[in-house]
């Protein structure tokens, strides 16, 4: 996986470092058992500091999706994606219902919304 | 945790000037940045630590060698980079390796000469008739060579110009990153350090007003700033923000 670091990004670096890797995990281009590149190799890589990739890899074993093994680095752990899927999913149904409250807003009916919703879904499965 | 380099309450008193119980260490593998102001005692402090000034209190280990009594050991995993370091300058770079190669334990001719090939320097060139950024270059060759445990560097890249500057990070990250060591290194262009120092130590006055890992530095600056700005080293050099 690519990991890409914003200088114009509001978030921290560590911040960046912990988002992408999670949605590495949700989509499946990291998978549970795979091995991280070690601290000081991303630190390298994305010519940071050691500390502020240590503090993401960390952050993110509190959070349960990745576990250290001494004297080998960080993997992604078994059990966790299903977690992190219902938290997007929660996420994503926060988004929605702010699009629905602008729509309710503006006394849009729920048929001409499903309508609407119904035919941005298709073109955007078709590509 | 294995400490690398330790000062511990190092104090040296001249008339006009101090250091003043100068406490603070550094781990394996990490890269410490040493800032202040002009006079603050950066230089100073890395001439004790190669014994050139030696009626100080305290002690400074490295490895666990006591930089005042073991100078032989302490010289042989310590490489001191900076302008003042002592060669035969009328001597080709060659012939000084060959002189000075036998008092390290585990130098290492095949990378000394893989950076001279990577900064382009020829091994028959005078040591005298370097230029200033070619002789610290010459001088991190010869360090990479006797694999030090830390490289003690002070103000090695002012003299390079600016892409090698860039580069120099990165090769400074390499050999971290492969050797496992630890580098100590002042500047004041402090924005070399905004991108690999991992812990900051900012002397004031010969005396450490504090020895801080970066991410901790960032959070102090994003709890205390309204603005949304990304903390900068020099940052900490505008007066009053962290007194």
């Amino acid at each position: 996986m690519q990991i890409n670091i914003s200088s114009m990004s509001t978030l921290a670096i560590y911040e960046q470092i912990v988002n992408q890797i999670k949605d590495a995990i949700i989509k499946k281009e990291l998978k549970p058992g795979d091995g991280l590149p070690s601290i000081r190799s991303l630190a390298k890589e994305l010519q940071i500091s050691v500390i502020t990739t240590k503090r993401a890899y960390e952050e993110l074993e509190k959070e349960g999706l990745l576990k250290s093994v001494a004297g080998k680095g960080f993997y992604v752990c078994e059990y966790n994606t299903d977690f992190l899927k219902e938290k997007q999913a929660a996420m994503l149904e926060n988004r929605l219902a702010e699009v629905l409250k602008d729509c309710i807003k503006a006394d849009i009916q729920l048929e001409d919304i499903l309508d609407t919703v119904k035919i941005i879904y298709d073109s955007l499965k078709k590509g | 945790m294995e400490k690398v380099l330790e000062f511990n309450h190092v104090s040296l008193i001249w008339p006009d000037f101090k250091i003043d119980d100068v406490t603070f260490y550094l781990e394996k593998g990490y890269i410490m940045g040493l800032v202040g102001y002009n006079g603050a005692g950066k230089t100073t402090l890395f001439r004790i630590m190669e014994n050139r000034y030696r009626n100080y209190t305290g002690e400074i280990l490295i490895d666990g060698y006591d930089c005042r009594t073991q100078e032989a050991r302490v010289k042989d995993i310590t490489a001191f980079i900076s302008d003042d370091q002592n060669f035969f300058f009328e001597e080709s770079i060659k012939r000084n390796a060959e002189i000075y190669s036998p008092y390290y334990s585990r130098w290492d001719w095949d990378s000394f000469y893989k950076y001279l090939d990577l900064f382009e320097i020829s091994d028959k060139t005078k040591v005298k008739n370097l230029s200033r950024g070619t002789f610290l270059k010459f001088q991190l060759a010869f360090a990479v060579a006797h694999h030090p445990v830390l490289y003690a560097m002070d103000e090695p890249s002012a003299g390079f110009d600016p892409v090698f500057r860039y580069d120099f990070l990165r090769i400074v990250q390499n050999i971290v990153a492969e050797d496992n060591a630890s580098v100590l290194f002042s500047t004041h262009n402090t924005s070399d350090l905004d991108k690999i120092a991992d812990y900051i130590t900012m002397l004031d006055n010969g005396r450490v007003l504090f020895c801080k890992d970066v991410e901790t530095l960032r959070d102090e600056y994003r709890l205390k700033s309204d603005k949304n700005e990304r903390f900068r080293i020099s940052m900490l050099f505008e007066k009053g923000r962290w007194n």
